[in-house]
């Protein structure tokens, strides 16, 4: 220690004057109107100064009853529902429901024979979703530790991959564009233009957010070493995706427990490293979705050069779908997360039971363990990089 | 690689009790092994520490009114260990109970594992995880909240997804909604009775301000 760091003692008590200094931890409420809570969370959280000392998520602002619904309405009807769950990643959400009533279906003997060229314009789909809600991500974070600039080139890929999706299904948030047994339409061929052209720009666009945020210094102190979740929390907590892998478990349910056709395309699944800082901290988590983006693009181009000429997008299906009884937990590989679905078939027109795992829901969780400990503002950069959807987590 | 659930099954036997493991299903697509409601916690223990199951993926609650009773869900062969742990071929009891149902792997050999725990409708306790996947933690919470089982041994058992003054537990079948919540009238009742407790509300609040 040098003498320019001397602290100056000048609340040193004299004479009778000396009393202890009474103090106590302060309880806030952050939330559940606050800007970097990224919807209706409140964390009720105590603090001694600017250090958090504990973390309590409160949550249930959203919720809207799903799993409930899903019991009055039928497999078919449910997709919408699944909508209003991720909804900046509708389409992956439909596509966990529909993928986990196929397979209910199949183990219970009436099989759904999803078609190639369906297959394919799920994954493509489903990928461009998965960008788009990175790149919200990515954004959103920017604004949560001070950056603004990054959200508006953000917003302007995020609206090219929208405009995308309008031609597709019509729809610009809430698409229920994926159906039991293929997808509901075919895209037309000026949207595959739009997507060829999409991918061949992006990449660019990625070095530019590289430049501009990923390798800022500011950006790079305000993350690095902030909200370390290592690999034991991560796997205890329930962790999944961005914020597992950026714990540096090597895992994505599309490469280890493959399903839909990701085995046909070659592509990497980004581990954190610790690259800046700790391994696990908030600069990993933000590292990986950027990594991911650019993987998607690789599947996307993959699979558009393998896109048979034309297909059937819907697989035949029995008017009425009806399920023999029987019981599945399918888990997909949603941008936040896995996102697992528990069915429950009893015969009858509408699941008997249909339980969503929501990814949020436990990422959030993590953060009564890691929040203690850290300044106030750390908290933020750190919800933040857990990535949250509200919609999910209440469901 | 994979173990055989029969090898699970007889570890559990070994380590935990003799008749830990109530009924053990292998014609699923996703097999299950159910286990007594107050045995949960240390056949989790087991699991984790010496099978080497340490992610706990979901946490599910199942209510089984009205499945069992039509026949339907009966048609599986399910093997059923007696006091004694010796097997005895029967069918899966039929009752409106509520079973909460845990999805574990092992991270190393990528093994899931069903777990369940059945209990009567009118005692619902069934022995926390907690202390072996922290997953558990909000998982369990909103099983009480949805299903209103007790965990028991749960450090934090409160309503996560709904109001802590709410009443009754929503995901249970035989759920009726209450007709107001904080003298809000809750939509989902006919719109005849709605109108009706409005009346009644109004009316009421008339007489007292006449008084």
């Amino acid at each position: 220690m040098s003498d320019s760091n001397v602290r100056f003692e000048t609340a040193t008590p004299i004479g009778d004057r000396a009393k202890p200094i009474k103090s106590e931890l302060l309880h806030i409420n952050m939330g559940p109107q606050h800007p970097s809570t990224h919807g209706v969370l409140r964390l009720f959280i105590t603090t001694d100064g600017e250090m958090v000392h504990s973390v309590t998520p409160y949550i249930g602002y959203l919720h809207r009853c799903a799993e409930k619904i899903a019991e009055g309405n039928t497999y078919h009807q449910y997709v919408i529902y699944t909508d209003r769950m991720d909804y900046l990643a509708a389409m992956n959400c439909n596509w966990g429901w529909c993928y986990a009533v196929e397979k209910l279906m199949e183990s219970t003997g009436i099989g759904v024979e999803v078609p190639e060229y369906a297959e394919y314009v799920r994954v493509i789909i489903g990928e461009l979703n998965r960008i788009a809600s990175h790149l919200i991500a990515f954004g959103t974070y920017g604004l949560d530790v001070g950056a603004l600039t990054p959200f508006f080139y953000a917003m302007r890929e995020r609206e090219a991959i929208l405009n995308i999706f309008e031609k597709v299904c019509g729809a610009r948030l809430m698409y229920s564009y994926y159906d039991i047994g293929g997808v509901k339409w075919d895209i037309p061929p000026d949207a595959i233009e739009e997507i060829e052209l999409f991918v061949k720009l992006f990449p660019k666009k990625l070095d530019e957010y590289n430049r501009l945020l990923t390798e800022n210094k500011i950006f790079v102190e305000r993350t690095a070493n902030v909200g370390v979740v290592d690999r034991d929390t991560a796997i205890d907590y329930g962790c999944t995706g961005p914020v597992l892998r950026g714990a540096g478990v090597d895992w994505d349910l599309r490469r280890d427990e493959t399903y839909s056709i990701y085995d046909r395309f070659d592509f990497d699944v980004p581990v954190g490293t610790g690259a800046v800082g700790t391994l696990g901290d908030c600069w990993d988590r933000y590292w990986v979705r950027m990594e991911e983006m650019a993987q998607s693009v690789r599947i996307i181009e993959q699979a558009l050069a393998q896109l048979p000429s034309d297909g059937e997008v819907m697989a035949k299906m029995p008017r009425t779908l009806k399920i023999p009884p029987g019981e599945i937990f399918v888990r997909t590989e949603a941008p936040k997360g896995e996102m697992g679905f528990h069915v429950i078939s009893d015969g009858g027109p509408e699941p008997f039971r249909a339980k969503t795992r929501s990814p949020a829901f436990h990422n959030l969780h993590v953060i009564e363990k890691i929040g203690p400990g850290q300044m106030i503002s750390d908290l933020c950069a750190t919800i933040g990089s857990l990535d949250l959807v509200l919609g999910e987590i209440d469901r | 690689m994979a173990m055989d659930l029969q090898t699970i099954v007889d570890r559990l036997h070994d380590v935990v009790r003799h008749d830990a493991v109530v009924v053990v299903d292998t014609e699923s697509v996703q097999p299950s092994i159910t286990v007594r409601a107050d045995l949960v916690g240390d056949v989790a223990r087991c699991l984790h520490q010496e099978l080497g199951f340490d992610r706990l993926l979901n946490v599910s609650g199942v209510d089984h009114e009205g499945y069992d009773d039509n026949g339907k869900g009966k048609h599986r062969k399910i093997a059923k260990y007696a006091e004694d742990g010796s097997v005895e071929a029967v069918t899966e009891p039929a009752t409106g109970d509520f079973s909460v149902v845990y999805h574990v792997q092992n991270f190393s050999t990528r093994e899931l594992l069903t777990l369940r725990a059945r209990v009567p409708r009118e005692t619902p306790v069934v022995q926390t995880v907690t202390s072996v996947w922290s997953t558990a933690l909000w998982g369990e919470r909103e099983t009480y909240d949805m299903y209103g089982i007790e965990f028991e041994g749960h450090p934090d058992l409160r309503r996560i997804l709904l109001p802590e003054d709410w009443v009754g537990h929503p995901l249970r079948k035989d759920y009726e909604m209450p007709a107001r919540y904080h003298d809000v009238p809750l939509e989902g009742l006919p719109l005849s009775v709605r109108q009706q407790q409005e009346a009644e509300a109004e009316a009421s609040r008339n007489g007292g301000d006449a008084q």
